[in-house]
């Protein structure tokens, strides 16, 4: 895992953007103040995965739409943090959606 | 044999007793195949995300089977040729799911979220003091 290295590097650039572009910094104005971490998110985890997490079915358009774009694209998991075998799962799901005329394969 | 769920896209000019006749023409070949009918559901008219065969709407049929594997062939084969269906689906499941699908379940919320609007009697009771309103008041006959 390189997260905690990540986070790190983040730090040292948030120092440096401190020190070297003053007045221009949008994240220090945004946080006010000469705190270290400027930048912090929250871990998401995947909505498919964990006790009363829904199942993913074709027929369920309601909970398909959430994963795709306004244009009717499957939205990628790194937006949307699904686990790589859900995300595999609810991009046949969709699939099996636009098939059946439930989803659009291009929404205009 | 295996299970299957088979959704079934319908043309929209059927009448209610065409779609139901089209269900037990189903039922029939999966019985026919030697399989057992699971569940039957008629979702009812819905829009068309896209234009199929020039339909705008179609008629969705659903229906849970247990068959087997050559049957399903058969009934993929005989659907692809009947005259009143648009496009079908078979989805072969490892089990079937309990109590009515996600779209049935949609449909009744739905439904009962429109008896509901049906009933609401159009108004809130704001009560207390509301001014000089000298357009209502005359309205309900309180005033000339």
């Amino acid at each position: 895992m390189s997260f905690p290295e990540r986070s790190n590097e983040r730090g040292e650039r948030g120092e440096r953007g401190e020190r070297g572009e003053r007045g221009a910094g949008g994240d220090r104005g945004a946080k006010g103040g000469a705190t270290k971490k400027v930048f912090f998110r929250r871990k998401k985890t995947c909505p498919f995965s964990g006790p009363n997490a829904p199942a993913i079915d074709y027929r369920d358009v309601k909970l398909l739409q959430k994963f795709i774009t306004e244009r009717g694209k499957i939205l990628p998991s790194r937006i949307t943090a699904v686990s790589v075998d859900k995300q595999r799962a609810l991009s046949l799901a969709i699939k099996r959606a636009r098939f059946l005329g439930l989803l659009p394969y291009v929404a205009v | 044999m295996s299970k299957y769920e088979i959704t079934v896209l319908a043309r929209q000019e059927l009448s209610a007793a065409q779609i139901t006749t089209l269900q037990e023409e189903l039922a029939v070949i999966v019985t026919k195949q030697g399989g057992t009918i699971n569940k039957q559901e008629n979702w009812g008219l819905r829009v068309l995300a896209y234009l199929i065969k020039k339909a705008k709407r179609a008629h969705y049929l659903y229906l849970e089977a247990d068959m087997p594997a050559a049957g399903q062939h058969e009934l993929s084969r005989l659907m692809g040729l009947h005259e009143h269906i648009l496009r079908a689906l078979i989805v072969h499941v490892e089990e079937f799911q309990e109590g009515p699908t996600a779209v049935m379940l949609a449909k009744q919320r739905d439904e009962s979220k429109a008896a509901e609007y049906e009933a609401f009697d159009g108004g809130f009771d704001v009560g207390g003091d509301q001014g000089y309103r000298p357009r209502a008041r005359a309205a309900a006959g309180d005033i000339e």
